[in-house]
């Protein structure tokens, strides 16, 4: 059953059409990633998902549910979650103050402190603690972001380039962290083109062009779109 | 007129008929997407508007009960705070006073504290984060509005009791001004510094004012022209970072000094 179901969606600003007659569904329990070259759209397609810009066209269901005029905060407390592509957390405030104010969407007193605590431990930010999230490096701001994505415990998890900034290792453990969320039965869109990242967690793949679906199926079948190749994936698949 | 507990219970009342009209004003404002510097324009042209139009009730028509309006004349010989017998006057009405400011700053360090302080802060901090959190971002500015608007309703109210006179001109463009200018000058990211930048500048043009009014009013002008163009967090607070970077450089030189291989970074 799709948790996802995006239906003839386009986005116009202006004379630019940003997004143009996406269709596109994603089941429950799936990793699926949005690739394509810059400007083909992925981000404006998160941002129609969550609710920061309206469909100019289109509709947009959640559990079968039309979603499509809500605002953003209605769609978090259905069960969605969203990583920016920029670092956004905030950033004068203290690192725990951050997992806070997600946290206690869900939960108060003792457990939230039990449930701050262990995310700490698992985005290796415990020693960081009280420092304000700006003065965080920058990897460590996108897991602080992440972590406070998980914090609200969605069905459906959004991720806007989750890696960028980060090293390898760190890329690595965050795809192991996706895997293993994805196992607990979270689903999770990953916009990401790092190319090594997506091999590592994608179920199913999109790609974007032009604000249009250009390809999808499986890595192995996209990579091997000559097509695919040709206008995004070149370098990365012969390389 | 007066006496029991019948100024009491109009001050009470001066804080709710304030947030109420907060509440009818912001609920326009806010659902209707009007936000930053517009937000202060809207609420700037409501205080003149309703300045301009209490300048135009000198007649007899307008009165509340038995108390006339006064046009540009204001209202006067309103009975001074009472509690039964007791008139709350003079040095009572300084502790008084000094007691509500304890209570209020209390109550909002305890409101800042708060769950709903927390997402309060964090929308200060980015709004559309807030509500990617799953916050419905205009009850909480609504309710803000709210807040800082019943206890403007009870310091006008207060201000009213202690000279038992007021005119439209109290809430002209300067009175409405100056606690902006006290908020930026202090820092408004914390209550202390508003607290005691607040009761520095209030002394200080006080002061002055004795002198000078308009050299006062200038002053203050310039005060918040070189706090955004020089110390946008507020001089107070800014100040205290200043202090509290110093205070951890000597301590961690002094650390140095005992054979520590820590750098003191802060």
């Amino acid at each position: 059953m799709p948790l996802i179901d995006i239906k003839g969606v386009s986005k116009r600003f202006g004379g630019l059409t940003a997004v143009s007659g996406v269709d596109l569904s994603i089941d429950e329990g799936e990793i699926h990633c949005l690739i394509g070259p810059n400007g083909a759209g992925k981000s404006t397609l998160f941002k129609l998902i969550v609710g920061v810009y309206q469909p100019t066209v289109g509709s947009i269901l959640f559990s079968n549910t039309d979603i499509t005029g809500e605002r953003s905060y209605a769609r978090v407390q259905r069960g969605m979650s969203i990583k920016m592509q920029a670092p956004s957390v905030f950033k004068e405030l203290p690192v725990r103050q951050n997992l806070d104010v997600a946290l206690q969407q869900k939960q108060s007193g003792n457990d939230l402190t039990v449930e701050r605590e262990r995310l700490l431990q698992l985005l290796d930010l415990a020693d960081d603690a009280d420092k304000p999230a700006g003065a965080l490096a920058h990897g460590q701001q996108q897991w602080l972001e992440i972590g406070m994505a998980l914090a609200l415990r969605p069905r459906l998890l959004l991720l806007d380039e989750p890696t960028a900034g980060m090293s390898p290792e760190e890329t690595h453990r965050t795809g192991e962290l996706i895997k293993s969320l994805n196992r607990d039965g979270m689903t999770v869109i990953v916009v990401e083109h790092d190319m090594a990242f997506v091999r590592q967690i994608a179920q199913r793949v999109t790609v974007l062009h032009l604000g249009r679906i250009f390809a999808g199926g499986t890595l192995e079948h996209v990579v091997n779109d000559p097509r695919v190749a040709e206008i995004y994936l070149g370098k990365a698949h012969h390389g | 007129m007066g006496g029991g507990t019948a100024t009491i219970a109009a001050l009470t009342l001066s804080v709710f008929v304030a947030a109420f009209a907060a509440a009818v004003l912001g609920y326009f404002m806010i659902w209707g997407r009007i936000s930053g510097m517009f937000f202060g324009i809207v609420t700037l042209a409501a205080t003149l508007s309703l300045a301009f139009f209490l300048g135009q009730t000198a007649g007899p028509e307008w009165h509340i009960g038995g108390a006339r309006l006064n046009g540009f004349n204001g209202m006067k010989g309103m009975d001074p705070l009472t509690v039964g017998e007791v008139y709350i006057e003079g040095t009572i009405l300084y502790y008084v006073l000094i007691a509500l400011i304890l209570v209020t700053y209390l109550g909002l360090r305890m409101l800042v504290n708060s769950r709903i302080g927390n997402v309060i802060v964090a929308i200060r901090e980015d709004p559309q984060r807030a509500e990617m959190l799953g916050y419905d971002v205009r009850k909480y500015q609504l309710l803000t509005f709210c807040i800082g608007s019943g206890l403007a309703g009870l310091s006008g109210a207060l201000y009213t009791s202690w000279g038992q006179f007021i005119t439209p001109s109290s809430i002209g463009l300067p009175a409405a001004a100056m606690p902006i200018i006290w908020v930026a000058f202090s820092g408004r990211s914390d209550l202390t510094a508003t607290l005691v930048g607040s009761f520095l500048l209030l002394f200080g043009f006080q002061t002055i004012t004795i002198y000078s009014q308009q050299a006062a009013l200038v002053l203050m002008g310039a005060l918040l022209l070189a706090t955004v163009m020089m110390m946008p967090q507020g001089f107070i607070v800014g100040i205290a970072q200043a202090v509290g970077r110093r205070w951890q450089q000597l301590s961690g030189r002094k650390r140095g000094g005992n054979g520590s291989l820590q750098s003191g970074e802060s």
